[in-house]
């Protein structure tokens, strides 16, 4: 039988070897990643690093809103894991792929792990709060208001949508809000993807007045 | 010389003979009279000094960086309307279109009659102050050349019935018609303080402190005998280390209309009036749909205007180019319908009400942190149904399509000009509309007695001997135009005479 201080001494071997694991699996999965980009691997733990490197760098406005998304597979960011499940589904429906002919770019397509992670890592409170409650509205309470029960994660799209469509009718003005919310934060990401400028015609937002020429 | 906030490590402390707390129209421009003389001055900002080539087109990056709280800041009431601030240096000016105007006639009469301002903020010294600001930087009509389509259809449209409207007079040398006022100049040529009068300042000796917090006056009897606050990481709220700054002479609060009382209540100035009579000019907009793309990217943000009922009605028609993400999020529909309205975006024109409300709220420190309770009157309502039933006809005149709304209790699209009656029936209710809200006023107002007021009429506060206001906060009602200017000739006047005091 063991006494209280070999589980102890198993537990911390246990958890070693975990973290030895883990780190394997991260360190493999995202090799290739690592060995083309300068910029660290965007999971949590090294958001941290960058938020510290961030603050010594007064350069970092013009090298945060970059996005680098779409230069990678679907299967690396699913595994980044950033974005909540219920959220993506929400925001899908919000903005959904290859729907519309001029932009078929839907939240898969601009970024919008990345954005979010960074959105979570600088926004202010206030902002993240308000986010989070707009996520939570459209997940329990927009399907109450076409008369199914919540949450939203249960049905398909055409549902989901009228769901959410429902928000912006809805009695309740915070309700309405909501959505604003969601749309706004969607938007801050969707308006300046390079890809939505370019099929809008837009001048794409660049990091420099010089590179953006108007006139 | 500046102290970067984000890259000071160490404690300060230094003697000054002002200290100005604020960089803004107010603060700059008391730093440009007072750099002339022979005086010591120290300019604080809250916000990161910020410069022309960092700004950027996309949105977030900016909010985050030079606007305060990223405008999450919202009033409490029937609507929550978000306040817009720029904080950095440079304040407000970085981030606004740069529209000037002078005090009208009209509005300037009740401070002189109403409120017994006419001694200390008189027409005539005001005006002589904003020749010289419109000399310095540069303020002239929006040239044809940048106009782009946005502002040339709501020339078309006045033209059409025959209503009063104008190109704006703008501080900006040179414009490159890049669209780009409200995320700041990225070519410097907006003559925002950040690069006129903050610069001049600093050329003469002042010292910049930037992400420096201030967090309260000190304050000994009569006498404000400087500042205390921290350098912080101003996205992250982050303090990194402390500063104190001694006033030999003065302390000049220049710091908005809702900081400065905030500021003045925390430094123990105690005044029923502070914090009071807050008022603002809240704007709304339409968007036109037309056949012809607009291609709101290219032209002067807000290059031209119409003061047609700027009297009788109390607001004025702006047009207004936003940028795409908030474009985005202003427009209706979810899913394939949200995808297909931001596809009409070239096609698309905003113009703006800018109102000018009767409503009064209220500026206090709350747990939750800042509050502001402002509620529209519904005189305030009946002017808002009126203006944007106004704007909707200029829309129509100017041949758009159709007319997303955006009000809820209306049809969400107009698509002729019968459908304007849907204006008279629309709701009261402000909580219907999407508001932004702008230039705010009147939370330190001035007076002439100390129990009707904040400041006197020699800018002091009320029995203090050298704490100074001079930003938009002493402005006992708000304007009906941009503030920016007056602010600016309001702000000068008071720097002079406290020149002109100190030297005899």
């Amino acid at each position: 039988m063991l006494c209280w201080r070999d589980e102890r001494k198993i537990t911390t071997v246990m958890q070693a070897a975990y973290a030895q694991f883990t780190s394997a699996i991260l360190s493999a999965s995202t090799a290739h990643w690592r060995a083309d980009r300068s910029t660290p691997y965007p999971t949590f733990r090294n958001y941290v690093r960058i938020e510290k490197n961030w603050l010594s760098s007064s350069t970092a406005i013009s090298t945060l809103n970059r996005s680098p998304a779409r230069s990678y597979s679907e299967s690396f960011y699913s595994s980044c894991l950033m974005l909540p499940r219920s959220t993506r589904i929400i925001l899908h429906t919000l903005l959904p792929s290859q729907s519309h002919a001029v932009l078929p770019y839907g939240i898969d397509e601009i970024g919008f792990e990345h954005f979010y992670a960074e959105l979570m890592r600088t926004a202010t409170t206030r902002l993240k709060i308000v986010f989070r409650l707009a996520v939570w509205c459209a997940l329990w309470i927009s399907p109450l208001l076409i008369g199914r029960a919540p949450p939203l994660t249960r049905y398909e799209d055409a549902t989901r949508a009228r769901a959410l469509a429902a928000m912006a009718q809805s009695r309740f003005y915070l309700v309405r809000q909501m959505l604003l919310v969601l749309k706004l934060v969607v938007g801050l990401c969707y308006g300046a993807d390079p890809s939505v400028r370019a099929a809008l015609n837009y001048p794409v937002a660049t990091a420099t007045p010089e590179g953006n020429p108007r006139t | 010389m500046i102290f970067d906030g984000e890259k000071e490590q160490r404690a300060i402390e230094a003697d000054f003979d002002y200290i100005i707390v604020g960089s803004g129209a107010a603060g700059a421009t008391a730093a440009r009279v007072l750099a002339d003389t022979d005086a010591s001055i120290a300019l604080v900002e809250e916000g990161p000094a910020v410069q022309t080539a960092e700004f950027v087109e996309a949105l977030f990056p900016s909010m985050r960086r030079i606007f305060r709280d990223m405008t999450m800041l919202t009033t409490r009431g029937r609507a929550m309307m978000p306040i817009i601030q720029g904080s950095c240096l440079g304040g407000s000016t970085v981030v606004n279109s740069g529209i000037s105007w002078r005090i009208p006639d009209d509005v300037w009469e009740p401070w002189r009659a109403q409120f017994g301002l006419g001694d200390a903020l008189p027409l005539s010294q005001l005006h002589a102050h904003w020749d010289l600001i419109e000399r310095e930087l540069a303020v002239q009509a929006t040239p044809r050349a940048v106009w782009g389509e946005n502002n040339r259809l709501m020339d078309v449209a006045c033209s059409k019935l025959h209503v009063s409207g104008f190109p704006t007079q703008r501080n900006v040398r040179a414009c490159h018609g890049s669209a780009r006022c409200l995320t700041g100049c990225p070519f410097g040529a907006k003559q925002s303080m950040l690069v006129s009068y903050v610069p001049y300042a600093e050329q003469r000796g002042a010292t910049l402190f930037t992400s420096a917090r201030v967090d309260r006056i000190s304050i000994k009897g009569e006498h404000a005998l400087g500042v205390r606050g921290h350098f912080h990481q101003p996205t992250l709220k982050t303090n990194i280390a402390p500063f104190t700054l001694r006033a030999r002479k003065a302390v000049i609060v220049a710091a908005s209309a809702i900081q400065t009382p905030l500021l003045l209540h925390r430094s123990g100035v105690r005044a029923a009036h502070l914090g009071q009579h807050f008022q603002a000019h809240p704007g709304c907009s339409l968007v036109g749909v037309f056949d012809q793309p607009v291609r709101s990217w290219f032209g002067a943000t807000q290059g031209y205007e119409v003061d047609e009922h700027r009297g009788d009605g109390r607001f004025k028609v702006e047009s207004i180019a936003l940028p795409l993400e908030t474009l985005c999020a202003a427009l209706p529909g979810v899913g394939v319908q949200w995808l297909a309205n931001i596809a009409d975006a070239p096609h698309m024109a905003i113009w703006a009400v800018q109102l000018r409300a009767f409503a009064e709220g209220t500026v206090r420190n709350s747990f939750l942190g800042t509050e502001v309770r402002y509620d529209l009157t519904p005189r305030d309502m009946a002017n808002l149904r009126r203006a944007l039933r106004f704007t909707a006809e200029l829309l129509f005149a100017a041949g758009a399509r159709e007319i997303i709304t955006g009000v809820h209790g209306m049809p969400e699209r107009l698509h002729r000009p019968d459908d304007l009656k849907y204006f008279d029936s629309a709701p009261a209710d402000p909580a219907a509309y999407t508001f932004i809200l702008s230039h705010l006023f009147g939370t330190a107002r001035m007076s002439v007695r100390a129990q009707d007021g904040v400041v006197g009429t020699n800018f002091c506060v009320h029995d203090m001997r050298n704490l100074y206001v001079v930003d938009s906060s002493l402005f006992p009602t708000n304007l009906g135009v941009n503030p920016q200017l007056p602010i600016m000739g309001v702000a000068m006047h008071a720097a002079r005479q406290l020149a002109e005091r100190e030297q005899h």
